[in-house]
């Protein structure tokens, strides 16, 4: 006979069925509500009894009444004649996304912990499910070599402006050298090769040295654009070295609204106590909201490790620092991305955009150009990576440091100047005249800038 | 360090060029023992941190000197 629905999967039935702790008596109680003592046949010491009243034994609701006492010895179970429990095995792939509860996975127990390399995950692989191990998916450097991580030259590879420096300013490329008073040494460090203590294999770390020290003296990054860090941030480093005389560094975040815009926000400084022996250091600091705040031109997030503000001791200390890295949110040690390293050309690409060294030494080409004016020369030199803004020219210089190389001969200068008006972040416009101590020459005669002396050094700055 | 203490000693200048009056500010740091000196030439660009400084400066009461 024809039916409404779908054919039933193959299904199974069997009889719930109640086991009893026997006892001198002749009342039971029943798990299940009955009807009379026809809904269950009941078994002593594996006889059947016969069911009715004036027989062996009768039974309504939950009651259970023998005609005659069991022992303590009997064995007695009843089968539940009219409850049958049904089981469905449903056919094989019938299960689809829809009879899955939308609380099925919350429901099981969390993993606690990272998984292990053998752990499976379900991956749709081109619509068939299949099973793929952790290991194959787990975060690691290499997946992320391509990736951009936050800070830019945070291992420390990228040196254009020198290796050793003893003045306050920019040192290793993004980071300055902070004095606060203090006399002090920032150089770049060389790290063995296969060595262990710092991950990811770093060719170079910083290198503080505070011979005289002074509070507040450090070294600090700046990211550009304050937007573009806000809410929970994690700050995490190698160090080792020795500590001031107060105990310990300090670090804290400034956030800076730029030219004309709101004041500048600090976190509440935390503490680094440093040993002899590499260790990583994780800092969890919670940024103020940027919600009302005006932000103008050169905003930026600072980053600063400092002798304390209240530690005035001048006692020398030293910081080594290598694998520095700032991830969005909160992280602990166990739970750190690990550091994202980078192609040396990528990390130099974006440095350039804040600094680009153009020459250094004896003879070195800076731009070519042409007079403009018997005392006038006037070049161009597209910059190699579009910098911040329209860059400041840097320069060392001494007599005849530079010259302009034309028609065979050389014309001396002591001074190089850049053209505002022209100029622009991809683009730099030359300006030498006689005010620079150009000598006169063949007006539009072309001809090249270049250094003249070991010391000569030219760099372009955009710096925060 | 103020401004004032970090550009103590320097000789601050505008540079007129054929394109522009005072078109950028050089500063001449003062010159080391064997006369060898550290130079920057800063265009008058807003964005700029040595232009921002340089205007700071002079807020504070100091005064960039004419071109050549």
């Amino acid at each position: 006979m024809p039916y409404i629905g779908n054919s039933p999967a193959e299904k199974y039935a069997s009889f719930a069925v109640q086991h009893f702790t026997t006892s001198a008596t002749t009342t039971y109680s029943l798990t299940h509500a009955v009807a009379n003592e026809n809904d269950i046949r009941l078994v002593i010491n594996n006889v059947i009894q016969q069911p009715g009243s004036g027989k062996a034994y009768t039974a309504a609701g939950n009651i259970l009444t023998l005609s005659a006492a069991t022992s303590g010895t009997d064995t007695m179970y009843c089968v539940f004649l009219g409850k049958a429990v049904q089981t469905v095995v449903p056919p094989e792939a019938s299960i689809t996304g829809a009879m899955l509860s939308s609380t099925a996975v919350s429901g099981q127990l969390a993993l606690g912990a990272e998984p292990a390399d053998t752990d499976e995950f379900l991956v749709n692989d081109s619509g068939v499910l299949k099973r793929v191990d952790y290991s194959y998916i787990k975060p690691t450097s290499q997946i992320y070599r391509d990736a951009q991580p936050i800070m830019i030259n945070g291992n420390f590879e990228v040196w254009q402006r020198g290796t050793s420096f003893t003045s306050a300013g920019y040192t290793c490329d993004r980071w300055y050298q902070d004095l606060s008073g203090a006399t002090a040494t920032l150089s770049r460090q060389t790290f063995t090769v296969g060595q262990s203590d710092v991950p990811s294999n770093p060719k170079y770390h910083l290198r503080q040295t505070v011979s005289t020290a002074n509070n507040n003296c450090g070294v600090f990054y700046r990211h550009e654009d304050v937007t573009t860090l806000t809410g929970n941030i994690t700050i995490a480093f190698y160090a080792k070295g020795t500590n001031p005389n107060g105990g310990n560094l300090n670090i804290i975040t400034k956030q800076s609204f730029g030219s004309g815009g709101s004041t500048a926000v600090e976190t509440s400084t935390q503490n680094i106590t440093l040993t002899g022996s590499w260790q990583q250091f994780v800092f969890n600091f919670s940024l103020a909201s940027i919600s009302g705040k005006t932000v103008g031109a050169g905003s930026y997030l600072q980053m600063l490790i400092k002798q304390p503000d209240g530690d005035s001791s001048t006692n020398a200390w030293t910081l080594d620092l290598a694998n520095f890295q700032v991830e969005e949110g909160t992280y602990t040690s166990a739970t750190l991305p690990p550091f994202q390293s980078e192609t040396y050309g990528n990390n130099l690409a974006r440095c350039q955009r804040y600094f680009q060294n153009i020459a250094d030494g004896t003879d070195k080409a800076i731009g070519m150009g042409q007079y403009w004016e018997a005392q006038e020369f006037i070049g161009h030199r597209v910059l190699s990576t579009v910098m911040r803004t329209t860059p400041t020219l840097e320069y060392v210089t001494g007599t005849g440091y530079y010259a302009v190389l034309r028609d065979g001969g050389a014309d001396a200068l002591d001074a190089l100047t850049i053209s505002s008006s022209p100029s622009s972040s991809s683009m730099i416009s030359w300006y030498v005249a006689s005010a620079q101590g150009l000598a006169s020459n063949t007006k539009n005669r072309p001809g090249f800038f270049r250094t003249q002396n070991s010391s000569s050094k030219v760099g372009f700055t955009a710096e925060l | 360090m103020s401004l004032t203490e970090k550009y103590k000693d320097c000789e601050i200048k505008y540079i007129t060029t054929s394109f522009a009056t005072n078109d950028s500010i050089q500063i001449k740091y003062p010159a080391n023992e064997t006369g060898e000196r550290f130079m920057k030439c800063v265009p008058k660009d807003d964005d700029n941190t040595d232009y921002q400084e340089i205007l700071q400066w002079v807020a504070d009461g100091n005064t960039i000197q004419e071109a050549d």
